[in-house]
Parts: C-alpha cells; structure tokens; sequence
C-alpha cells in the first residue's frame, strides 16, 4: 500500500484509540470513593440543599455512563470544562503553560538523542572496550538514578554550592535591558531542568541504539556490504547505521510519555511553571474538571506523538507498508 | 566402506540427557557467577532484602526517637537527624522495609493480571486479543506517572495498600505484552504440535510447556519492575500522593524537601541514594539474569 | 593454460576464543586456473567458508589468517594493505552468499546496491551506471530490469534476490567468483536455473569461479575440478571425473557412497559413523583417522601430506603415501 494509505489507516485507528483512552480517563478519576464535589468546599460547612442544588447543577446525580457521555459530548465539542479553584477555563489554563513543558521537552529531546545515538554507535563498534564499558555503565547508572534526586542534587550542588545555575523557576524577577539578555537568562534557567530530564532518557535509549547496532553488525548484508569493497565508514554510517535506527524511530514515539511523566516532578521541583506543575497542583487540589481536562490533552499529545513516529517508521523502512 | 545404520527395532533407545531442574539452576547460577557486576547486583539484591526484613533489629534508635533535630550527620548520627530530631539512618532502614514491600507487591498484582490477560490473549487470538492489546497500548503509552497521579489524587486518604494496589492494576500491559508474544511464538512450536498431537489437553499444554518457556521472561521482567515501582511510589510520595504514615524513603524525601537548602542536605541525600543503590542492584541483577538465562550460550 | 590464476598455499586461519584457539583452516592448499570452476566440498563446519572469506581477508576478531599465502594474479593477497584489497573486492574477486534475502541490505533498493559496486571499481556517469545495473539485471534473467531495478529486496523472491546478487558480483568484471552454497537456500527447480544462470555467465564472462558447496550433485554440474576438504585441511584435488570414478580417499569414498541413489535397490543408508572431530585443539595425526575404517598405526601419529597420485590427483592419507615419501618431502 502506499505511504497516503498507510496514514489515513492509522488515522482512522486513532479514533476508537481516544474513545478508550476518554473511558480509561474518567474510570481512574471516579476510582475513588466519595464526593469529588468535597475538594471544591474544602472545610467549610455547607448546608445540604445547597449542596444538592450544585450537584444537580453540574449533573453529579446521574449514573456515571451518562457523566460518561455528558463529558465526552463537552470534549469533542472542544469544551474542556472550568477549574473548580479558579474559575477559568481549562483550556486556557492549559494553552498558557504548554509552550514551556514544550520547550523542555525539545532540548531534552534533542540532547537525548543526538547523545544516545553518537555514543550507541561508538560503542558497539568498538565492542568490549573501554569506551563501551564506561559507557554501559554509565548508563545502567543514569537509569537507575531517581530524576527528582539528581535534580535535587543538582541544584544542591550548582545553584546552592557553586552558584553556576539558578534553583528555580524559569527567569529571574529583574527587568531586562534587551529581549537578548532576557532570552539567555531563560535559557539558563531552562539548563538544569533539561538536564535532568534529558539523563534518564539518554540512558535507555543508549542501551537500544547500541544493542540495535551489535544486532546489524552481525548481519549477513554487512558482509556483503564489505566483500563489495565498500569502506568500512560507509559500512557502519551508511549500511549499519539506517537498520540500527529503526527502532530507535518506534521508541522515540515513546519517549513523549517517558517525557511528561519526567517533567510533572521536574517542573515540580524546578518551579518550571509547564503542564506537570499544573497536574500536580490540580491534583493536589483536586480539581477535578481540570484534572480530566488536562489528562484528555496530554492523552491527545501521546496519541499524536506516537502517529508521527508510526508514520516516520514507514517512511524509512520499505518493509512495512507492504502489509 | 563406511557403516550401516543399525535398525532401532531391537535396540533400546538411547538415554536422552533431559537436565533436571537442579542441573538447569546450576548452569544459570554458574552463568551469573561470570559477570562481576551481575554479581554485585545480586549482592545488593540480597543485602537489601535483608535489610528490610531484619528493620525492626537492626535500627540503632527507634523511628519515633525524639533526638535533637536537624543535626548534620556525625559519628552518632551517621544520617544525621531530620526535622523532628529522628535518626536518619534508622529512618532509611526502616523506609526499606516499606518501600521493598511496595515494590514486591504491586509486582506480584501486576503479574497475576498481567499474566492472565496475557494467556487468555494469547490463546484466545482475534477479536478478544486484538481489543485486550488495544488497551493495553493504550495504557502503555500514556505517561504512567500522570495515569498514577491521576488514579492516586482522587483519594482523599490514602493507604499504602492503594497505591500498591493502582500501581498494579497499571501495570498488566507490560507483563500481559510479554506472555501473549511468548504464548504466540510457542504455540507454534514442534513441540507444542507434538504435545497437542499425543492428546495434551489445552490447559496442560499451557502450564506444562508454554509456561515454564515463558517463566525466563517474566523473571527478568520482574526483576526489573521491582525498581520501577519503587520509584514510582517514592516520586508519588515525594510529591506528596503517598501514604504519610508509611514512612517510605519517599516520604522521606518528602519531609526533607521540606527542609531543602544547603541546611538540610542529607535529609534528601540519604534516602535518595538508598533509592538509586536498589535500583542499581536490581538492574545489575535483572541484566546479568537475563544473560544468564539465555539458552543460546553455554556457561562455563 | 599457464600460470594460476589463484593460488592458495598452506592456509592457516585461526579463531581466538576463550575456550581455546579453533583451526577452523589449518594448511590449505587450492590452485584456480583461469576460466576454471572448482569445487570445495566437505560439510557444514569443515571450514569452506573461512577459506572463502579469507581469500577475501574478511576475516575479523576473533579469527585471523596466521599463515600461509594467497597468490592471486601473480602477487600475494595476504601483503596487500586494507585500502588495496578493498579495490580487489566486488571489482577483480567478487564474492555471492549462502542466503540472498539476508544478504542484501533491506533499507535500499536492489538497483541502487549493484550501482554502489559499480561506482566503487568503475569509472562512469550516473547514468551510465543505471545503464550497467539494467543490463546486467537483464543478463541474469530478471524480466523489466528498468523496473525491477528500483525494488527493495523483499519485493523479490529467493531466487530472483539470489540472481541480483549475482549481477552484482559480475557487474564489474570479476576474474574469481566465490560462490559460497549459492544454492543451497533454494528450491530445488530454481537451484538447476541458478546453476545453468552460472554455467553461461562463466562463458560470457570468462570467470573463474570456487563454488562451495556440500551437496555433490550441484557441484557435478557446474566444476571442472573437485576439492574436498575435512576439518581445516583439503583432502582430496582432483577433476571432476577422477573424483566420482576413483575417488582415493577413504573420507571421499564414503562421501559418495552415501548420496542416495535411486538406481540401486539398498536398505540402509551408508552413514560415516563418529562426528566431525571439534576444531579446537585437534589431535595429533590424520584428522580423519578416528572413523576410517583403513587406519593405521601411522594415522594417529602424522599428518598425512597432500601427495600427487595421478594426473592433477592429490590425496592426503597414508594409504599413498609412505612414511620415506613423507620424509622426502620434508626435506
């Protein structure tokens, strides 16, 4: 089939996908037993029909299948309800702090992968030696390494002890001369955070880049490859390398969820005020409208992220379309 | 020239050399030996389990000791002490305890389900697989720390057996993935045929042959969602969905945090490292499992 | 007929493992005469393929060639540097595998890998190479090669991928062709097209070829001459017809013994009973002395040299040659 065919049938996939995913969302938030209108009163004392004019009033007294359809029908209408503490619209709440857990998520991206990739293929060309080794290690290190941990650390060490990078937050408090000096500042605010969040992804994807590579190497077309004369350069970057990235296509779709479930405790700890700063406040504070508003869109982000790196896996392996 | 083949009629058929489980242990274990960080993994392994059994005896002061708080670590105290004067070191002790239970837990949760979904898909194959796997990509592919968020924050109290319990009602995709693509590659075997073809009934087969085949697999899997959930929990806590009455090292990064500046260094150090140190063990340990399990290469 | 033009001389070709060193090619001795065919034949793991892959010096860690020469045109392979062999290879010796779904590269297109072999050995225009890729495509039986050309490897079928691996070696006017088991991966009908394929491009490219094989009968059609080799040595040297009618060694007999022929009425298979000894640290004497039923006290002890017995025979084993010839040729 052709590569048009091939996306418009995964579009087409995509929409029962976020079906389930709206009915897995709304089952874990009603998961819990109680009154999800609690949150909103806090301890005051409200009088009972009171409360029952509001519940009626946000339609909490239907069965759950019809908050079910109620909710979703608002959804796919583009309505994604009010925050219970601060009365704005979710979906204002939410544009405003996409662009910074965005801009995060890229250096980190870029970072992770461009480490990954170069030290991946070092490595398994040079099998069993020292470079590898270290390299392995230090993967299987920052793997195992807690991310809100090391970036307390960091910021133990490089903001409190040696004062190289600020704690938190995403600028300073001062105003700036040229919109010049005011984007470095940011972007050395944006430093640690990236940091951070770039390591344990780094670190997986080191281990596939490299184990993918080993397994290409082993492959009877890499003989091939040489027996043509071709030098031995171009058998690794140009032979080896386009095999061995392959999967790393597939993982990268997934490293959007690796991503956001990174940055909800690194903004946290960072004060970066993006899309995991938010969910942890909502849900501390149990807002629940927005809490079901804001994991609808980072589903949305998730489901998208993964088409693209479906669509990009088709485009570089001729294999796959032929289904 | 050359030899006849002998008819087989007569003759007794040759002893087939079937290892017993013993022997099969051996060879694995030996495999393990060889790799000195494998070793060092598994040694971790043990001492942290340990730890946490033995918590109660072992802890130089009891967690409710009230001592003077906030001391820098020292001979005494060689965590030093948190907010309300208790000795870190004890704290960290006994938070292992906790935390491996957590962790060990929701495993064991994630593992009934994930198996059983992952048989039925298996075997069941077409529209029951094909809907089975479609949630579990779902579910997979969605931050599992914002799912876990999500599912955990609604509670108004929480109890450590929650958390435990959402942890491993999550996490069933990965295992349940896992048996259904070794179930798939099994039942097409010869051997399975040959089972099937002497009148095997289905559930024989399934716990007889396939199972055990898969049980390498699950194994390492296991191996290493160990320190995923701990991590899951301790970042949970950390952020302050746990269970406060369940000191986890994620609680106690949790109060730390409270106290984070360059006064109150170890108050996050400390458990943090315990944290990393047991993940690192059991990562060490899964891979060199995982090395050692595998049937391609002889051990020596 | 002149000089050789391959010439391999007392090949040695070790792996270095943990558990020991293997002599997987331990004293080869081959002769290639211009547009000749020879056969290698002997059994999975006697070592055919090293002696392959070392005439390529393709052999990498943990295996190195540690002895002997490879006289190829008159100059000895095993001093050439890496750069100079990595002109010979693909352009003067050129080199077909076992498997042609697994040996073309998967991420590109068949066309664009024969072009790859052209523009390393030839000097020619971008479109002068699509010229060359579409004619030797079309020379190898593959039908709309302008077409065909521009399809990934698992757009082909075995034998298809196998006659563009094929087109690709002889794109650039190979003198030897390796062949290492081209056939065996195949079905039996496209194995005989694969082999008439070989037999006429032998005439219009006037190649030589060292097909390796195990399979007797492939080999009888395509080889003037016939080696057979037993773990790490050649054993046997002779042309074709010598070697099915008088066949001097005992492993060599019982090879062609057991080809199962459906002229004869027999009960029993003939099997060569015992295994294939392991390479590593081999035992003193004739590697094939443990299950040959001729042996003798001397076959434990030495290593049978490759002695002349008839008009371009060579056998290896004691049964030939004596203990004062072995001395004499020691001298």
């Amino acid at each position: 089939m052709t590569l048009r065919t091939y996306v418009i049938r995964r579009l087409i996939v995509l929409i029962p996908t976020f079906f389930l995913i709206s009915i897995i969302i709304f089952v874990l938030i009603h998961l819990a037993p109680g009154d999800p209108l609690s949150a909103m009163f806090g301890p005051r004392v409200i009088p009972p029909e009171v409360r029952e004019q509001i519940t009626k009033k946000m339609g909490l007294d239907k069965p759950l299948p019809v908050q079910y359809l109620v909710w979703l029908s608002q959804i796919l209408r583009g309505d994604l309800g009010y925050s219970y503490l601060s009365k704005r619209p979710v979906i204002e709440m939410i544009a405003v702090r996409i662009p910074s857990t965005l801009e995060l998520m890229l250096l980190a991206e870029i970072a992770a992968v461009t480490t990954a990739i170069v030290l991946g293929v070092i490595a398994a060309v040079k099998e069993y030696s020292l470079v590898d080794a270290a390299c392995s290690l230090g993967a299987l290190i920052g793997y195992s390494t807690p991310n809100f941990w090391m970036a307390l650390l960091l910021i133990l060490v490089f903001a409190f002890w040696l004062g190289w990078f600020p704690a938190v937050g995403m600028h300073a408090d001062i105003k700036f001369d040229t919109p010049f000096e005011a984007l470095f500042d940011h972007l050395h605010h944006l430093v640690l955070p990236a940091f951070v969040l770039a390591f344990g992804w780094t670190a997986y994807l080191f281990r596939l880049v490299r184990s993918s590579m080993l397994e290409v190497l082993r492959q009877d077309y890499i003989t091939t490859a040489r027996a043509k004369g071709v030098k031995e350069r171009v058998v690794i970057y140009k032979h080896a390398l386009r095999n061995a990235l392959l999967p790393v296509v597939t993982y990268e779709g997934y490293s959007i969820g690796f991503m956001l479930g990174g940055a909800v405790v690194i903004e946290e700890v960072f004060n970066w005020l993006g899309l995991g700063n938010f969910m942890v406040q909502i849900a501390r504070t149990r807002d629940y409208p927005a809490l079901m508003g804001l994991s609808t869109i980072i589903a949305l982000m998730v489901l998208i992220a993964n088409l693209c790196a479906d669509i990009a896996y088709a485009i570089v392996d001729p294999r796959i379309r032929y289904e | 020239m050359g030899g006849r083949l002998e008819g087989k009629s007569g003759k007794k058929s040759e002893n087939v050399y079937k290892p017993s489980k013993a022997s099969q242990f051996f060879i694995v274990w030996r495999k393990l030996r060889r790799s000195k960080l494998a070793v060092f993994g598994t040694g971790i392994v043990l001492f942290m389990s340990l730890v946490a059994l033995l918590a109660p005896i072992i802890i130089p002061f009891s967690p409710e000791f009230g001592g003077t708080p906030l001391l820098p670590p020292s001979t005494a105290h060689i965590f030093g002490t948190d907010a309300l004067g208790r000795d870190m070191f004890s704290l960290v002790i006994y938070g292992a305890r906790i935390s491996l239970y957590v962790g060990v837990g929701a495993v064991s949760i994630e593992l009934l389900i994930g198996i059983t979904v992952g048989m039925i898909a298996g075997y069941s194959g077409g529209k029951i697989d094909e809907l089975l796997m479609r949630i579990a990509d779902v579910i997979f592919s969605l931050p599992t720390l914002m799912l876990l968020i999500v599912a955990v924050s609604m509670f108004a109290v929480r109890g450590i057996q929650t958390i435990m319990l959402i942890m491993g009602i999550l996490g069933w995709p990965w295992i349940a993935r896992m048996v259904r693509s070794e179930f798939l590659s099994l039942r097409e075997t010869t051997f399975v045929e040959a089972a099937r073809s002497i009148g095997a009934s289905k559930w024989r087969i399934i716990l007889r042959h396939i199972l055990p085949n898969a049980l390498s697999t699950i194994i390492v899997l296991v191996t290493v969602e160990i320190p995923w959930y701990i991590f899951y929990e301790a970042t949970l806590s950390f952020l302050g969905f746990g269970d406060p009455s369940s000191p986890s090292w994620g609680i106690l990064m949790q109060r730390g945090y409270l106290h984070f500046s360059s006064q109150g260094w170890w108050m996050i150090t400390f458990p943090g490292l315990a944290i990393f140190f047991t993940s690192l063990g059991f990562n060490l340990f899964g891979d060199g499992l995982r090395d050692a399990l595998d049937v391609t290469t002889r051990g020596r | 007929m002149g000089e050789p033009l391959l010439n391999i001389n007392d090949l040695k070709t070790y792996f270095f493992l943990a558990e020991g060193v293997v002599k997987a090619v331990d004293g080869v001795h081959l002769k290639i005469n211009r547009g000749e065919v020879l056969g290698l034949v002997g059994e999975s793991g006697c070592g055919k393929s090293t002696v392959a892959l070392s005439i390529m010096k393709l052999i990498r860690y943990p295996g190195r060639i540690v002895g002997g020469e490879i006289w190829f045109e008159g100059e000895n392979l095993l001093d050439k540097s890496e750069g100079e062999m990595r002109k010979i290879r693909g352009g003067k010796i050129s080199m077909v595998f076992q498997n042609p779904t697994s040996s073309m590269n998967p991420v590109f297109t068949v066309g664009s890998q024969i072009a790859e072999a052209i523009e390393l050995h030839q000097d020619a225009q971008k479109h002068e190479i699509e010229e060359k890729v579409v004619e030797i495509l079309g020379k190898v039986g593959i039908p709309s090669p302008r077409q065909r050309m521009k399809d990934y490897p698992h757009e082909y079928s075995g034998g298809m991928l196998q006659r563009a691996m094929i087109a690709m070696a002889l794109s650039c006017n190979a003198k030897l062709l390796i062949a290492d088991e081209p056939t065996t991966n195949l079905d039996v009908t496209i194995q005989a097209q694969i082999l008439e394929l070989m037999k006429t491009l032998r005439k219009e490219f006037d190649a030589s070829i060292l097909l390796i094989g195990h399979d007797l009968g492939v080999i009888s059609e395509l080889c003037d001459r016939v080696a057979v080799m037993y773990a790490g040595k050649v054993i046997e040297h002779a042309d074709l017809t010598t070697i099915f009618k008088e066949a001097k060694h005992p492993y060599t007999q019982a090879l062609l013994e057991s080809i199962p022929r459906l002229d004869i009425e027999t009960e029993w298979l003939h099997v060569i009973p015992g295994t294939v000894p392991r390479l590593i640290d081999p035992p003193p004497g004739c590697r094939f002395h443990p299950r040959c039923e001729y042996a003798k006290g001397i076959c434990s002890k030495e290593d049978p040299p490759l002695t002349e017995v008839g008009q371009l025979h060579s056998v290896a084993c004691f049964l030939y040659s004596s203990i004062e010839k072995l001395n004499h040729q020691h001298r």
